[in-house]
């Protein structure tokens, strides 16, 4: 390379169209998310229901399972890697934490039990179980060298047959006074205190996106992660220990799974079940593609995503403002899928 | 070589079959020939009336269907909530009936009526995107679009909306069935849209109760319909008696099988409140009034579709094959996928 030789000037011109392209990524999507509201404003515009603050409150609650499981998948994808364990990994860390609750709730003082301890170690367990799944799947993709696809798909299956098993194939439900007044709310639409605007759940995504952020843009790791995604060969040449990397990627978006799963189990009223989320692995990872995230790995971003999800859940809510069937929500969500990644190309083969 | 392949291939295709079909190996006919195995046809009692069971029931390989009167049940939780509405009387509870549809009484003009309901087409009612041209305006959420019980529920719930003129139904199930997240962002959608009241069947007797709680709290009432919600605030609950329905379904098959046999119970999912009652309904009659009717299997869950019953009859089908004598499914997509593998397995016989 003539690295050394351009090293002085491109500096700059390098930074300008790095954020150029970002803005670009970033601004398609946008502009995607801005004409599916128009279209479902001007849909609803006799009731003007759709355009509500406490509808937008809604769509944000709506959002948040998808939006943290999608921040997991970001990085993965980005590594260029795949994970078709997550709604499984949801499942089994709702069945989990439900059964914790359940057993450790009555055993506890009566004063710690009103605070909801249990709930809280419980869920903090589901947390690290959501991020050992990911490590588990992160060392099968880097000690077998099986393409993630493959390693994901069987663990599609075993955490899925994992969260039946526990739960001996029923859904596991917590008792009523073990569910601690603050549950309830960190998924409400309308939160409490108000000046929150949105539910705490929601702010929580924002918060972790926000350190994703910083973390794929600024630390060594972030970049680590870009290069092994982009030449998984060029970064080993360079020194990066991939296999490591790759354990990381996993270890991390287990854990965005892994609290993803917990605010599934408080979406439905602290239920452990264990077919919750089928599918939702597709609906993650379309999010992210929809958010100029790349199957072949090396590109996404943490703002492409979030807006990936929104762009998800406006459709899902904006169809049921609109009143169009569901058969014709999934023939309008298949075609937008298509047509995202299709303009997405297009636009970086004239770029 | 080539030889020595054919016949690796056709052993592994000899022992496939052994798999599928176990009985085949010692000398009995294959699988095409009807019941060779059991010798005698099963007992089918299902639940709920679609066009292939009907047809089933008319040719004897359903021996009796408990059929319920979805057509009133989307009717009367129409007709509750505007009652409510305008501040009439209603009751907390209300039944709409259950009857035992078998080959004999089929025809009779009363039961007729039951298993060819009308049904109302996809996009039927009026959608949430333009203004209230009605007093009121409605969202029924039932659990599932696709099966034919919730197309009956719509007509009777715009049959309502035409007959009193003053309320719009709005109607949209979960995109997915059995999906109790889905259900719950369709409330919290109706919530958003501001509609007058909620007519919902809820997936979940527990997991609704917040966003139905949510729903009140915002001054929309909410009746329930088809399977119960542990709430105590919402103003109406209109369902079959869905107990009596399994009782019924109990009764009919001790009376086909003289009070003697192997019986199955393929249930249909967890947390589903009516089916739930439908299976103890039943289990407590057999416990109760049959001691001779033995259950050899009542732990397998058909799932929520007719595919996934499918599946998981085939399984039991040929696990069973011989060995059972009567089967109760407790709803319309498990009694279907077990007719199919009944069928399959040559364990039915239309002789009337």
């Amino acid at each position: 390379m003539s690295k050394a030789r351009d090293a002085a000037q491109p500096a700059a011109q390098n930074t300008l169209r790095g954020t150029l392209g970002w803005l670009w990524t970033v601004l398609g999507p946008f502009l995607g998310l801005i004409l599916i509201t128009g279209l479902f404003a001007w849909m609803t515009r006799e009731t003007g229901s759709f355009l509500t603050p406490y509808n937008w409150r809604t769509i944000a609650v709506q959002t948040v399972v998808v939006g943290t499981a999608a921040l997991g998948m970001t990085v993965i994808m980005i590594a260029g890697a795949i994970d078709l364990s997550v709604g499984s990994t949801i499942a089994l860390v709702t069945v989990v934490v439900a059964m914790l609750v359940k057993r450790l709730d009555p055993a506890l003082p009566v004063g710690l039990r009103s605070a909801g301890l249990a709930l809280m170690i419980a869920m903090g367990v589901g947390v690290v179980l959501g991020g050992l799944c990911g490590a588990v799947n992160g060392m099968l993709v880097a000690g077998l060298r099986v393409v993630p696809f493959i390693v994901t798909l069987g663990s599609y299956k075993v955490y899925r047959g994992l969260a039946k098993w526990l739960a001996s194939s029923t859904t596991v439900y917590v008792p009523a006074d073990a569910k601690a007044w603050w549950l309830s709310r960190i998924l409400a639409p309308e939160p409490e205190p108000r000046w929150l605007m949105i539910a705490p759940g929601a702010w929580a995504l924002l918060v972790l996106a926000v350190g994703l952020a910083i973390v794929l843009r600024y630390s060594l790791f972030g970049r680590h992660v870009y290069a092994v995604g982009s030449n998984e060969a060029t970064a080993r040449l360079c020194g990066v220990n991939v296999p490591k990397v790759k354990i990381l990627v996993y270890a991390l978006a287990g854990l965005a799974t892994g609290l993803a799963g917990i605010l599934q189990f408080i979406y439905m009223s602290a239920t452990g079940d264990p077919t919750t989320a089928d599918g939702l692995e597709l609906k993650v990872i379309a999010a992210v593609v929809i958010g100029g995230g790349s199957l072949s790995g090396g590109e996404g971003s943490v703002v492409g995503t979030l807006i990936g999800c929104l762009i998800m859940s406006v459709l899902d809510n904006g169809c049921v403002h609109a009143g169009i069937p569901n058969p014709t929500q999934d023939i309008i969500i298949g075609v937008i899928i298509v047509a995202a990644v299709t303009l997405d190309r297009i636009r970086r083969g004239g770029a | 070589m080539s030889g020595r392949f054919a016949l690796g291939e056709r052993r592994l295709g000899f022992a496939l079959a052994l798999l599928v079909f176990p009985g085949c190996g010692d000398g009995a006919a294959g699988p095409a020939s009807a019941p060779s195995a059991g010798s005698k046809s099963v007992v089918l009692i299902g639940f709920d009336a679609s066009e292939p069971l009907v047809s089933a029931l008319g040719s004897g390989k359903i021996q009796g269907l408990v059929v319920q009167n979805p057509l009133s049940m989307g009717e009367l939780s129409v007709r509750t909530m505007v009652a409510y509405l305008e501040k009439q009387p209603i009751e907390s509870k209300i039944s709409t009936g259950e009857t035992m549809v078998t080959p004999e009484n089929m025809a009779e003009p009363e039961v007729a009526r039951l298993i060819h309901p009308p049904q109302a087409e996809n996009n039927g009612g009026a959608s949430l995107s333009g203004a209230k041209s009605k007093k009121w305006r409605v969202m029924v959420i039932p659990k599932g679009t696709t099966h034919e019980f919730w197309k009956t529920i719509h007509a009777g719930a715009l049959k309502a909306a035409e007959e009193l003129g003053n309320v719009e139904v709005v109607w949209q199930g979960p995109q997915k069935e059995d999906d109790r997240v889905l259900q719950i962002q369709l409330v919290q959608s109706a919530i958003a849209a501001g509609v007058d009241g909620i007519v919902l069947a809820p997936l979940d007797a527990n997991a609704l109760v917040e966003s139905v709680e949510a729903a009140i709290a915002k001054g929309i009432p909410v009746v329930a319909f088809d399977s119960a919600l542990e709430s105590s605030k919402i103003v109406s609950y209109v369902a079959t008696n869905n107990y009596n329905g399994g009782v019924l379904a109990a009764r009919r098959l001790g009376e086909k099988l003289g009070g003697k046999g192997k019986v199955i119970l393929l249930r249909y999912a967890v947390g589903s409140a009516s089916t739930e009652q439908r299976e103890k309904g039943f289990t407590d009659t057999l416990a109760r009034e049959f001691p001779g009717l033995e259950l050899i299997s009542d732990t397998e869950y058909s799932g929520p579709t007719s595919d996934s019953a499918q599946q998981r009859a085939q399984s039991l089908a040929t696990r069973y094959r011989g060995r059972v004598d009567g089967v109760f499914c407790p709803n319309e997509s498990s009694t279907d996928g077990m007719l199919r593998a009944l069928e399959g397995a040559g364990m039915i016989s239309d002789a009337k």
